[in-house]
């Protein structure tokens, strides 16, 4: 009995070559650090805009998240700032809490809630301190080291 | 060692101060501190009056580049699509070309005070010659003198108001030259010096312009005999150089001079251009008129440019047509030869000038009256001495010859 190995041959390379092209193209190392956070108001209906990154988002689900009441906007300023993997780190003055939100298609998902004061935060900001963000509350003067997982560092009070 | 394990310690703790009084500061803070600093010095050069300003904002400019030095990498990002470097730049180019302007002022403040000065000894010396003019008039007016005396007084008076015309051609060209190359910035900075009286209102330029415009008015409200056609020509032209320079320069000395009375200062010199310019006007084309009627031109009625050009136009044509349809022309020479004088020596050579400048007749009207002016000449040329010598000598020579050639055939017929 003869065995035909060329055509299964022929058939092998061109599955391979068909496997190999449908792969997703992607590129890698990619930094979306934003240098220097955002500081947005929000309109009457709670929407803020950045028109330097071009985001726009509602801040009232945040809010609800916060204080269980999304009636009226309450937030002054939003603070935010991305960080190199992408993700977007989001607080506000009156806020215990910073979000970590993963953009998704027309949205963002929650990835990780950081507490950070029983209080509330009275004056946040946010510093770029690669690879980490940094959390200041200007009138307590303390500071968080954040990542995407939590607080990376005990919080220190400045004096 | 013990020495220099304080001087650690000490290090340590101004390296851990300096490090927690940093730390507690967000980088937005940085951007906005450094963009209010940023606006200050800029509204600083906007506001700068004088070149030490200048210098000081300079100063403050190297301080903020100074300040920020450790946070330009962050500023880079934060000011985009600006950067650290290009808006310290771009301020330290606003402050050059804000000193370069201020010393353009200065300058001009410097000119203009120069001419200040020089527009107050205009004044006087317009006043003398205002003076000089109404009391040969008078003189005129109450002569009882013989006519040759009367006719030097007469001679003596245009002279005068001629000068003090022609003194007045010479302020407005001045007054044009300075004032018309101002900026607003530099108008604005001599408003401001001229609000803190440093010029009196009785010596400003507005005043003197309210004085000429208001001594001419008199003047030919005086309507006097004395006066010719070439002074009402010279009147008309100087109360159109007035009117244009203060068309042109008029918002900038009222802004400059004005002080808490711009508006009442505009209303009042524009009022008497006004009526400067009805009575200018009216004596001119009068008077020229009258001129080309002693002269024997009768021209349709005029009372502007376009009908005075209208006027000549069609003398001119309609006598072209009569000379052409003339055979003795004569008369029509000499009606020719005595406009074309008059054109010539008196229109085009005496009052070019003040035609031109008083926008009595253009260079273009003056060009084509010229050239039918010719085309008269060529119509109304009689024909010469010599050609009908010739004409007649040619007749008799034809006659002779006739007659020899009928005498010779009847001969030879006997």
């Amino acid at each position: 009995m003869r065995v035909h190995i060329r055509p299964y041959f022929i058939i092998l390379a061109l599955t391979l070559f068909v496997s190999s092209a449908c792969k997703t193209f992607e590129v890698k190392n990619v930094n979306y650090g934003q240098q220097i956070e955002s500081v947005l108001s929000p309109n009457a209906k709670g929407e803020v805009h950045d028109s330097r990154y071009s985001l726009s988002f509602n801040i009232l689900p945040f809010q609800y998240q916060e204080t269980q009441d999304s009636s009226a906007v309450s937030v002054r300023e939003v603070r935010l700032i991305r960080n190199n993997a992408g993700l977007y780190f989001i607080t506000a003055d009156g806020f215990s809490n910073v979000y970590v939100m993963e953009p998704i298609n027309n949205g963002l998902k929650l990835k990780k809630k950081i507490q950070v004061s029983d209080q509330g935060l009275i004056a946040p900001a946010f510093n770029m301190r690669n690879p980490y963000i940094e959390l200041v509350d200007k009138e307590t003067a303390q500071t968080f080291t954040l990542n995407e997982n939590g607080i990376h560092k005990k919080p220190e009070v400045k004096s | 060692m013990r020495v220099s394990l304080q001087y650690i310690f000490i290090t340590f703790i101004a390296l851990f101060v300096v490090t927690s009084t940093t730390a507690q500061q967000s980088d937005f803070e940085i951007k906005q501190e450094f963009e209010n600093r940023y606006a200050s010095i800029d509204s600083s050069i906007t506001n700068a009056d004088n070149i030490r300003k200048i210098d000081s904002v300079l100063l403050e400019i190297d301080k903020l580049a100074l300040d920020f030095m450790n946070n330009a990498s962050l500023l880079d990002d934060a000011l985009y699509p600006k950067s650290y470097s290009t808006a310290i730049a771009e301020l330290k180019e606003n402050s050059r070309n804000a000193e370069h302007k201020l010393l353009i002022i200065e300058n001009q403040a410097e000119r203009l005070s120069i001419l200040s000065n020089e527009v107050s000894q205009y004044k006087s010396e317009i006043g003398s010659l205002v003076k000089r003019s109404d009391s040969l008039r008078l003189a005129i007016a109450n002569s009882q003198d013989s006519e040759r005396k009367l006719s030097n007084l007469v001679a003596d008076y245009r002279k005068s108001v001629e000068q003090r015309d022609e003194f007045i051609f010479d302020i407005v060209d001045t007054l044009f030259v300075t004032y018309k190359a101002l900026n607003p910035n530099a108008v604005r900075e001599l408003a401001r010096q001229g609000n803190k009286g440093s010029i009196s209102d009785n010596e400003s330029p507005l005043a003197v312009i309210s004085s000429i415009i208001n001594q001419n008015i008199e003047t030919l409200q005086v309507n006097d005999e004395s006066l010719t056609t070439d002074d009402y020509l010279r009147m008309y032209a100087l109360q159109k150089k007035v009117s244009n320079v203060w068309n042109q320069v008029g918002d900038n000395l009222v802004n400059i001079y004005g002080g808490s009375k711009k508006e009442a200062w505009k209303q009042d010199i524009t009022a008497d251009l006004d009526k400067w310019r009805a009575s200018s006007s009216y004596a001119m084309w009068t008077s020229l008129g009258d001129y080309m009627e002693h002269q024997n031109v009768s021209l349709a009625a005029f009372d502007n440019n376009n009908s005075f050009f209208a006027a000549l136009d069609s003398f001119v044509v309609s006598a072209t047509k009569e000379s052409g349809d003339t055979i003795l022309k004569n008369d029509s020479y000499k009606e020719f030869k005595s406009f074309k004088e008059m054109w010539s020596a008196k229109i085009k050579n005496d009052w070019n000038k003040y035609l031109i400048e008083g926008d009595v007749l253009t260079i273009p009207q003056m060009a084509s009256i010229d050239s039918k002016l010719n085309d008269w000449g060529d119509e109304s040329r009689p024909i010469s001495t010599g050609f009908l010598i010739l004409l007649g000598f040619s007749l008799i020579v034809l006659t002779l010859l006739i007659i020899t050639i009928i005498w010779r055939r009847t001969g030879v017929k006997e």
